[in-house]
């Protein structure tokens, strides 16, 4: 390169002696500073109506600048933490890997930069809508989708397409390989929003942080401290958790009831041995008699074993599992999967007295003579009745019972139900798709074609049965007809043609009660030779004595109960499960528990009065 | 004459962050000089060490204050080539133009630096001028003006912002305009040519002794070993530039070798621009949230080449969730230890800052 | 790389395995290979891929396997010409770990070997000016990179934590509770 020496070349630079300055005067520095670029990370503002507390901003933090705090004026509620995130700006780096990773997207940055104070006081902060200072109003700084430090979308779950699973009754969703439950571990954040809302408050992010390490001894144990039936509830529970899992807030929730099976399958039985039996110690003192061997009956049961009580669970069926062994059918929950779990419990000393039906092979007092105390979860057994035109021809059938004899012969154990090449299913939950799902399975071995209609009063975005369900259903060919009240059944010649229906406009009123409002002018009729109603199941109290039920009290059927399930007028006798709480599998088992820790502290004390 | 103890920093104009060199002087010559560190030292490789994948990306700019993007590259290069992850195209060029545009960053910086030890404070305050709103660019684009954190693992952390192609463009439109000024007052300038050219020599068997690299080398062994030549990394291999190189290495050839690559590096920013593809800008580095990401087992060196020689991390993962260890090469590294204490000496006192900014010494990068 | 660089690389490769038979290929990553190579082989191996065009050393570096108990160092060489690069890593023992010096082959190891040796503790035989303290000044602790020292322990015990409040809440009000 030519170097040029000129003297004066220097001096060029004083013609910028005449140019206004590109620097900035100092007064406005800390007033009215210049404001900030687009997407300037400046101090966070977090929309705290918004916020729902998970922490992962705090857990990301890497200068450890987040600290979630309590608020007071927040409740403790579902779905959140009454906490939400202070700042400490004396460490915090503007990495905005905060932003990036909140789960509910409340917390952004504004464009402020200016905080000046000699109060390092002054530089804890909760951030709220809008940051005080200059610019603190103004959106710096958002994710964009690939800016996400969450992963929103779901390991892939391996499952039977719907043409081919209508064939049989094989288990549609083949459960998660070691890669995919990995995975799918990994996008758990830890915030244990899942565990305050589940019935039993199972310990979600242990035993999915197992799960994610690759161990699953410490799964297993994880589970069993809150759950007996992981089997089971890994593949029916009706999940609430992940309704309210903070993933879900803006992506797929994280499939937590796939990863507790995942578990299941894939731990041997010599895990099981090793982490469950090894600390049930042999029956003591103390004897107690469950009723039913449904969800919440064997919850109760396994708990009562490992405290040291020794157990005999009567059931009327010839096989303990209840609604899970008589109701859902096989595609949904297999035997083997059931039968592993309850394979432990007799391991572990359960006695099961199947056949035997409580207020009629044997009375209740009975019971109440030979134990120290008596848990009755008998469970809802009977299908509700619906009042309608011609309800009572034999080919209206109900979806207990029926559910019942079809799953007998799913294990070979029955006849195959008599299923017409035409049915109409009413009802629009579970149930009612377990049903007609079955049916279709019946009519394809049968007829080698099927043809199911399921008619519901609510529309299908407002359907209560569960949303892999209705897809499924419709996958496998089932025609839905949501929004529909039935009127009648319509007959021809003595046999069922169809079944008549309005138009239903709204199913609840403006206070969320039911009360449905139809349209008469919107008539129609679904074709079938069948009905299969399926709009509720109904308790049995037949056990219960007159002089029983003077002390006891039912509301609405429902057995009246303290909170560790005794129930009020008699103190030996506990209570719990769908009897208690409804129809849903998670409370029931989290009542066995409860129940169990009620008797052993009802127990203990008795003794100790002795 | 007797021998006099002088500090070159902590607090010194000249000095570049906080380090000092303890100089024994005889008259005005330099008869013995020694890099203190220390001052500056925060502990970055055990606490790279405590940080998550993702959560060092917020701590390893820091490593170097005028130049942090290296180590976003090196570290986001490094953890690719453990865990093999093949990035999406476009985030290759929206990587090499960040790069470029550091790199001018930080060549303005330590040209402006040039002012304090020859006492032209005028280069300093344009410099700081041009470089303010490149910094504003880069907080359009990243959020920060000064560390980024935009190169992660796996690409770039987000999508360059609509309309920041034509702001770019026309900031180094203007740039261009401004360097033939800068020129006039830095190199035709009497008074600084004096002091840079013939001074300060560097020869060719110093570089290979101390092992310096980057302008300092190619300055003095005539070859262009440039890591984006020698070993590219990003899609150097699929833009054109030049490298400058010398076999004269004095002062003065390593201050207008800056204001060369400056002119390479805005030819390769355009080119990225018209070579850039669309598509996504990054993959996730792996399965799940930012806190449980992994990298396999594994280790590897990373190199860039930075504005002052070649800057490598050398990265060791055990599987988990934090790096086993990560070290870092600072470029500076070589001539800043051996080459203060070895060749130091002889210069005389006024030309001690001079001899560190155009050895281009960055302390940060040592003491770490 | 190019075709024929890769013949270049495999001509020495083999001309590599045939000199120094302990020596190990760990890993091939096309511009860069990694040998686990014995310490008492270290400096023959440095002599020979300095004269064969390894003219840089990058760096050392030090690597602690405390599960293992070895401490691993790391010689990282470079050839610009091949721009080809070369690790050499070697294990030693953690109690009293000592090895030879390279600055006779490298004079630019010198301030390496000095730092890991304030960082790892390991003493570098040849090299005086590698025991003295470089970025650490009066150090009172273990060397910091070890895995056996724990940095939050240390300034847990150091230094004194503040504890402060959240001043900025709804209203101006502090409705909080410190979890």
């Amino acid at each position: 390169m030519e170097i040029k020496k000129d003297l004066f070349s220097p001096l060029k630079a004083w013609k910028y002696a005449f140019k206004t300055p590109v620097s900035f005067p100092m007064e406005d520095i800390k007033d009215r500073p210049r404001e900030s670029q687009d997407n300037a990370r400046g101090f966070h503002i977090n929309d705290l109506s918004k916020c729902i507390g998970c922490g992962a901003c705090a857990e990301i933090c890497p200068t450890e600048a987040i600290v979630m705090v309590k608020r007071k004026d927040l409740e403790e509620k579902e779905g959140e933490h009454p906490e939400r995130p202070t700042m400490d700006y004396g460490r915090c780096c503007f990495c905005a890997m905060c932003v990036d990773i909140c789960t509910s997207g409340s917390l952004k940055m504004s464009k402020a930069y200016v905080l000046n104070t000699p109060d390092p006081q002054k530089l804890y902060v909760m951030p709220e809508e809008s940051f005080p200072a200059p610019g603190g109003d103004i959106l710096g700084y958002d994710k964009t989708p690939e800016s996400d430090l969450l992963d929103l979308k779901r390991a892939e779950m391996p499952a039977v397409a719907g043409a081919q699973a209508k064939k049989s009754f094989v288990e549609i969703l083949k459960g998660y390989s070691m890669e995919q439950a990995r995975a799918e571990a990994a996008r758990c954040i830890g915030c244990e929003i899942c565990v305050k809302t589940c019935p039993a408050n199972m310990h979600i992010p242990e035993y999915i942080d197992a799960v994610w390490q690759g161990d699953l001894a410490e799964g297993l144990a994880q589970m069993y401290k809150t759950n007996p039936l992981p089997g089971i509830c890994g593949s029916i529970c009706t999940h609430k958790c992940e309704t309210v899992c903070a993933i879900g807030k803006r992506g797929e929730p994280v499939a937590i009831r796939w990863l507790k099976r995942y578990i299941v399958d894939n731990a041997p039985e010599a895990m099981y041995e090793e982490v469950l039996m090894a600390p049930v110690s042999k029956p003591g003192q103390g004897r107690v008699a469950v009723v039913g061997g449904g969800a919440a009956g064997l919850s109760a049961s396994y708990y009562l074993r490992t405290m040291g009580y020794q157990v005999d669970l009567y059931e009327a069926k010839p096989l303990v599992g209840g609604v899970a062994r008589y109701g859902v059918p096989a595609y949904r929950l297999p035997d083997e999967r059931l039968n592993k779990d309850v394979e432990l419990l007799e391991k572990i000393g359960v006695k099961f007295l199947v056949n035997t039906k409580v207020g009629q092979d044997i009375t209740l007092d009975a019971l109440h003579d030979q134990y120290d105390a008596v848990f009755l979860a008998s469970g809802l057994p009977q299908s509700r009745a619906l009042k309608l035109e011609n309800g009572d021809h034999p080919d209206v059938r109900y979806a207990m019972p029926f559910l019942a004899a079809a799953r007998d012969y799913q294990r070979g154990a029955g006849e195959m139900p008599d299923v017409a090449e035409k049915a109409v299913v009413i009802g629009g939950g579970n149930v009612a798709f377990d049903v007609a799902r079955t049916i279709l399975r019946l009519q394809q071995k049968k007829y080698g074609h099927s043809h199911v209609s399921l008619v519901s009063l609510e529309t299908r975005d407002i359907l209560p049965a569960d949303l892999e369900e209705i897809e499924e259903g419709e996958a496998e060919g089932l025609r839905c007809h949501c929004g529909f009240g039935p009127q009648g059944i319509e007959l021809f010649q003595g046999k069922i043609r169809g079944l008549n229906t309005v138009k239903c406009l709204s199913v609840f009123d403006e206070k969320r009660n039911f009360c449905p409002v139809f349209d008469p002018e919107q008539k129609g009729m679904i074709e079938g030779s069948q009905v299969y109603v399926a709009v509720g199941q109904m308790n049995e109290h037949t056990y219960f004595t007159p002089e029983h039920l003077e002390r006891i009290a039912l509301k609405g059927g429902k057995v009246q109960v303290d909170d560790w399930g005794q129930v009020k007028g008699a103190p030996w006798l506990f209570a719990g499960g769908d009897i208690v709480h409804g129809p849903d599998m998670i409370h029931g088992i989290a009542d066995g528990h409860k129940a169990a820790r009620g008797i052993d502290v009802y127990l203990q004390s008795r003794s100790e009065t002795a | 004459m007797s021998e006099v103890k002088l500090f070159f920093g902590p607090q010194h104009p000249g000095m570049h962050g906080n380090a000092s060199v303890h100089l024994y002087v005889e008259g005005d010559t330099v008869k013995k000089a020694r890099l203190v560190p220390g001052m500056l030292h925060r502990g970055f490789e055990k606490s790279m060490e405590n940080h998550t994948w993702m959560g060092n990306v917020a701590l390893i700019p820091r490593v170097c204050v005028a130049e942090p993007d290296i180590n976003e590259m090196v570290f986001a290069q490094g953890v690719e080539a453990i865990a093999e992850i093949d990035i999406p195209e476009r985030a290759h060029y929206i990587r090499m133009i960040i790069m470029e545009m550091t790199r001018i960053l930080a060549h303005m910086m330590s040209l402006g630096a040039i002012s304090s030890p020859t006492g032209l404070y005028t280069v300093n305050h344009w410099m700081q001028a041009d470089r303010n709103d490149m910094m504003d660019i880069f907080e359009e684009i990243t959020g920060h003006r000064v560390y980024h954190m935009y190169i992660v693992p796996g690409g770039v952390r987000r999508e360059l912002p609509p309309g920041i192609e034509k702001r770019i463009l026309d900031y180094f439109t203007e740039f261009e305009r401004r360097i033939p000024e800068y020129q006039a007052l830095v190199f035709e300038n009497p008074t600084i040519l004096a002091r840079l050219k013939d001074n300060i020599l560097l020869p060719a068997e110093v570089v290979w002794e101390l092992g310096v690299t980057g302008i300092g080398m190619r300055s003095a062994v005539g070859k262009p070993y440039d890591v984006r030549k020698v070993t590219p990394y990003a899609r150097y291999d699929q833009v054109e530039f030049e490298v400058p190189v010398a076999t004269y290495s004095d002062a003065y050839t390593r201050s207008i070798f800056k204001v060369i690559e400056i002119k390479e590096s805005i030819r390769i920013i355009r080119q990225a621009f018209d070579m850039m593809p669309g598509g996504k800008v990054n993959v996730k580095m792996a399965a799940g949230n930012a806190l449980k990401w992994t990298v396999p087992k594994g280790q590897t060196y990373s190199a860039v080449e930075s504005a002052r020689g070649e800057f490598g991390y050398y990265i060791v993962s055990d599987g988990k969730t934090q790096p086993y260890r990560i070290a870092v090469r600072g470029a500076s590294f070589p001539q800043g230890f051996l080459g203060v204490e070895r060749y130091m000496p002889g210069v005389r006192l006024d030309d001690a800052p001079l001899w560190y900014d155009t050895m281009g010494v960055c302390t940060p990068e040592i003491d770490r | 790389m190019t075709n024929s660089m890769n013949s270049v690389k495999a001509r020495w490769a083999a001309q590599m395995r045939g000199m120094f038979p302990d020596a190990r290929l760990k890993k091939d990553r096309g511009t860069e290979m990694t040998y686990e190579i014995l310490p008492r082989d270290l400096h023959q191996i440095l002599a020979y891929l300095k004269n064969s065009g390894w003219r840089q050393l990058s760096m050392i570096t030090g690597v602690d396997w405390i599960e293992e108990g070895q401490f691993e160092l790391v010689y990282n060489l470079f050839d610009w010409e091949q721009g080809l690069r070369v690790l050499l890593s070697i294990r030693i023992g953690r109690d009293k770990p000592q090895v030879l010096t390279i600055t006779n082959i490298y004079a630019g190891a010198q301030y390496y070997e000095r730092e890991i040796h304030e960082f790892f503790g390991i003493e570098f035989i040849g090299n005086e000016d590698a025991l003295k303290s470089l970025f650490l000044e009066r150090w009172d602790a273990l060397p910091p990179l070890r895995k056996d020292f724990d940095s939050r322990a240390y300034s847990d015990k150091k230094y004194v934590k503040r504890f402060y409040d959240p001043v900025y809440g709804p209203q101006g009000g502090a409705p909080f509770e410190r979890s």
